[in-house]
């Protein structure tokens, strides 16, 4: 009883308290408070938005995603041609901006773990070049240093296009950048894909039960090499019992002699034309076989590696021995030796110069090309012209079953008068007969092999570009290389840092152990530094991703450089900027997802 | 990045719920005109050693400051690439765009522009090396283009070629000295653009000699100055400056004999454009002596033409196609009545 004359705080009975001193209560009405000023703000932000831009005429729908784009695009891991819709134009953008910023954080990475190793090195010329470089380029602007790459380095310095460096295997180095041979899945891939996934399953597997069995015997080993091996074992196996596989039925060649253009594609209803509705052949390869012909090129002076030549020209790279019988001369034999003029070649059949013999040696030497007569240095001025009988060359079509050779004509007096002079009002009517000239055709005979599932494409220049094989643009290249060596300059400082972070304890405790410097650093060191280094080395991707965006100042064409010009030619230039935003939004959400991913399997974990 | 500035300028849409005024009253309030030009196109828009703005274009908006404001002077030049033109009229950042701009229906649609009389008659075509052997647009075959993004002129590049089924790479630059510059270097086999500018350009190269341009025409490029959709008064003005232009010269008014016309002349076309007699010009809603001013300050147009383009300038482009009616020219300007 006596309980009850005890005063105090209520023990037990419920005394009721405002709502608003309760702070539960307060809690989630401060939450409501704050979502309602949220949706408020954004719906006068959203209303604004819509009449200012009614009021200015700003195109506010995304409906000329499905319009045809109509614009050109330089380069594109996808099908794309003019008549695709802007939504794929965009497609190609996030494409191709996904394609520098994958490889350019993979390449940086490794090149600023390198630099920010260097910079802690003991050796005083690799500690200095390591401070010299972070130092410049961290303090550089990213858009000179791209500007630098594409302008200073790789325009005008490098061998042009049709006097191309190779490489050993059949790549080239020119001014529009590299390209290698590369093997792709031919029409006979499909055989061997059986074997590839069987090659997967038994490499896990063998991994698999590898790890099991050093796990269960408490031993250390690596159980990565015999699965790889396993499974590489079973996927060669499985190539050479596939071997070659017949063409498709059907598969023919079309050439078209005016752009030497060769079609592969199934000609089911047998009229030897390429129609719409006939699938290509993909990475099919096919001899082509031209009986006579030739090619006329002009004397050229221009600037290549450095210094300006006279006097040159250049057919497009041929080899000798793709002839059976070749000419090289000048087209106008007359008119050559009335000027007294003769030709050299520093590669026969492909390049060479016109000079004028001076000294009458009889050889070429250096600056009898430069005509004497002329004002400014000029070389002499010629038509050559290379005339064969038998040209045969292997070609790999592309993932759209064409290939190119280069233009050979019969007939040059037609080739010279084939120009029609176009007008606007002329140019979408029917073209009229005659005109083009009458010109014999060239004998041109093609033969489909038959090829393995994996057919090795080589490149080539037919005209003044690249054709086949693996191709990475000069546009690609400046920037990627810019943004690698750029944020390499970041990522070296925060690899020093980390490596900094490790107590020097550790070191001493790896060497007490018998560890020598190299282990030391790869079981006990680097690990460590990891878990510093790595959440700002996230950021520093994304920083990577997104400063891709600078791209159009290396003409290349990613997401943000094709977004604008959407923006350009249809006036939508607020969806197009929202477009840019979600993409940009999406990939950077995408990396750091991945990373942070990865982040929490290093972190220490607290127990 | 004068992208950016119009970025921002977009977020400031948000905010501001602009007050929507007459145009042309916004100009006489201000005392200047606020003119969208080019500055990277010779004859056309471009900066002289002097650090001004000269050229084709910009007389035009010199003239029409003339008409409204009576100061040819009273313009602030800004300027524009292919890119921000048209972003810079829809948000108001420019008054009037005159940067070498075709016009086109989808601009008089989707874009939101009001085009003016064509000022200049153009058409795309083609440069290239001389020594690169192309000569006609059959050559260009499996050739490398450079084209500037953000033009018409690039999708006549794809549609024109298309339809003649000649396959090409495109380099695309959105700026085009950096166009020129890589042309100049070898980046590409050929560019394209508007005859004019093709001329233009030919004199910046290292050595003109070496170019050609070809002699086929793609595409039809009417270029003259717009303004925004829904701004009529200011459009009104545009529009009857440039038949002023035309007026003058069919009447053989100059900036020179301007004053001896006004004082003799009897020709109630004459009389009524100089403001002489009834309210024709103040009806614009500008002083009644506007199109004298632009006549007396700027020109007409073969004094514009022949300042910018004529035979006295590195460009010497012949009139052609911009000759007037009576020399079998297309400048043809209603009566002023």
């Amino acid at each position: 009883m006596s309980a009850e004359t005890i005063r105090g705080p209520a023990v037990g009975t419920r005394q009721r308290i405002p709502f608003y001193r309760n702070v539960k209560t307060i809690g989630v009405l401060a939450q409501a408070v704050f979502a309602a000023v949220l949706v408020l703000a954004a719906y006068v932000v959203y209303r604004n938005v819509t009449s200012a831009m009614a009021a200015s005429n700003l195109r506010g729908d995304f409906g000329f995603l499905d319009q045809r784009a109509g614009i050109p695009l330089a380069e594109s891991p996808i099908r794309y041609t003019g008549e695709n819709t802007y939504g794929r134009a965009f497609l190609v953008g996030v494409l191709n901006t996904l394609r520098v910023a994958i490889v350019g954080v993979a390449l940086a990475t490794v090149l600023g773990i390198a630099i920010g190793v260097m910079r802690l090195s003991r050796n005083f010329l690799m500690r200095a070049f390591a401070t010299l470089y972070v130092e410049t380029l961290r303090n550089t602007p990213l858009a000179v240093q791209i500007i630098f790459w594409y302008t200073a380095l790789l325009t005008p310095l490098p061998p042009r296009i049709l006097n191309p460096v190779e490489l050993p295997g059949g790549g080239y180095v020119s001014n529009l950048g590299v390209a290698l041979p590369w093997p792709y899945p031919s029409y006979h891939f499909g055989a061997w894909l059986p074997y590839v996934i069987a090659g997967v399953v038994v490499g896990a597997a063998v991994w698999w039960l590898r790890r099991r069995q050093l796990r269960l015997a408490d031993r250390p080993g690596n159980a990565l090499g015999p699965g790889l091996l396993a499974g590489l074992l079973v996927m060669v196996a499985g190539y050479l019992a596939v071997g070659k596989g017949p063409l498709p039925e059907a598969t023919t060649a079309s050439f078209r002699e005016a752009s030497g253009v060769v079609t592969v594609f199934r000609d089911l209803n047998g009229d030897g034309v390429k129609q719409a509705s006939e699938p290509f052949v993909p990475y099919a390869a096919v001899t082509a076989r031209i009986g006579e012909g030739g090619l006329q090129v002009q004397t050229q002076n221009l600037v290549e590696s450095r210094r300006y030549v006279y006097g040159r020209f250049y057919f497009p790279p041929l080899r000798e021995s793709e002839f059976d019988e070749l000419e090289v001369g000048f087209a106008d034999p007359e008119d050559a030796a009335e000027r007294d003029l003769a030709i050299h070649f520093f590669s026969y059949p492909s390049r060479g110069v016109v000079y004028r013999d001076l000294d009458g040696d009889g050889a070429w030497d250096r600056g009898e090309e430069i005509d004497p007569e002329a004002s400014s240095p000029r070389g002499y001025s010629a038509a050559i012209r290379l005339s064969f009988r038998g040209f045969e060359r292997t070609l790999v079509a592309d993932r759209n079953g064409e290939a190119r050779l280069p233009i050979f004509a019969t007939d040059f007096a037609v080739q010279e008068s084939r120009g029609v002079n176009i007008s606007p009002a002329q140019l979408f009517a029917p073209p009229a007969g005659g005109g083009q000239g009458e010109k014999e055709p060239l004998e041109a005979d093609f033969t489909l092999l038959e090829s393995r599932p994996l057919v090795l494409s080589k490149p080539t220049i037919p005209i003044s570009k690249y054709e086949g094989g693996f191709r990475l643009s000069e546009k690609y290249l400046a920037l990627l290389l810019a943004l690698v060596v750029y944020t390499a300059s970041f990522i070296a400082e925060i690899v020093r840092a980390g490596l900094q972070a490790v107590p020097k304890g550790q070191r001493e405790a790896a060497k007490a152990l018998g560890l020598s410097d190299s282990q030391a650093f790869r079981f006990v060191i680097f690990p460590q530094a990891m878990r510093v280094i790595l959440p700002p080395l996230i950021s520093q991707f994304l920083n990577l991703t997104k400063n891709s965006s600078l791209a159009p100042l290396a003409a290349y064409s990613e997401l943000f450089a094709i977004s604008i010009i959407i923006a350009n030619q249809t006036g939508a230039s607020v969806p197009a900027t929202i477009m840019i935003i979600a993409a940009y939004l999406a990939i950077s959400l995408v990396f750091a997802l991945v990373l942070n991913a990865v982040n929490a399997r290093m972190a220490l974990v607290e127990r | 990045m004068r992208r950016l500035v119009f970025s921002f300028l977009l977020v400031a849409l948000l905010f501001g719920g602009a007050a929507y005024a007459d145009k042309l009253d916004d100009i006489i309030a201000r005392g200047n005109l606020v003119c969208g030009v080019n500055d990277q196109l010779p004859g056309f828009g471009t900066i002289n050693a002097q650090g001004e703005f000269e050229g084709f274009d910009v007389d035009y908006c010199h003239a029409i400051a003339a008409a409204i404001l009576g100061d040819a002077n009273a313009v602030q030049f800004r300027a524009l690439s292919a890119q921000e033109r048209f972003t810079a009229v829809q948000t108001g950042e420019v008054d009037v765009l005159i940067r070498n701009t075709t016009w086109t229906s989808s601009r008089d649609t989707s874009v939101g522009l009001e085009f003016a009389p064509t000022t200049f008659y153009d058409g795309q075509g083609f440069m290239a090396r001389r020594d690169s052997g192309i000569r006609t647009l059959q050559d260009l075959e499996g050739r490398r283009i450079c084209v500037q993004s953000g033009t018409t002129t690039e999708l006549n590049l794809n549609d024109v070629l298309g339809a003649l089924n000649i396959s090409f790479e495109p380099v695309i630059y959105e700026n085009a000295d950096q166009l020129t510059a890589a042309y100049d270097q070898g980046a590409c086999d050929a560019w394209t653009t508007d005859k004019s500018g093709l001329a233009s350009r030919l004199i910046t190269l290292q050595n003109p000699d070496d170019h050609v341009i070809l002699d086929a025409t793609i595409s039809k490029e009417p270029l003259g100055p717009a303004v925004l959709n829904g701004e009529q008064r200011l459009f009104d003005v545009v529009k009857w400056v440039v038949f002023a232009t035309f007026t003058a010269e069919e009447f053989g008014i100059t900036s020179e004999n301007v004053d001896d016309v006004a004082a003799s002349t009897t020709i109630p076309d004459v009389r009524r454009m100089l403001g002489l007699e009834g309210t024709n010009i103040s009806d614009f809603g500008i002083p009644a002596d506007g199109m004298y001013q632009v006549i007396k300050q700027v020109g007409n147009y073969a004094e514009i033409y022949n300042r910018n383009l004529g035979p006295d300038t590195p460009f010497d482009i012949p009139r052609g196609l911009n000759s007037p009616y009576t020399q079998g020219g297309l400048q043809f300007a209603p009566p002023f009545r």
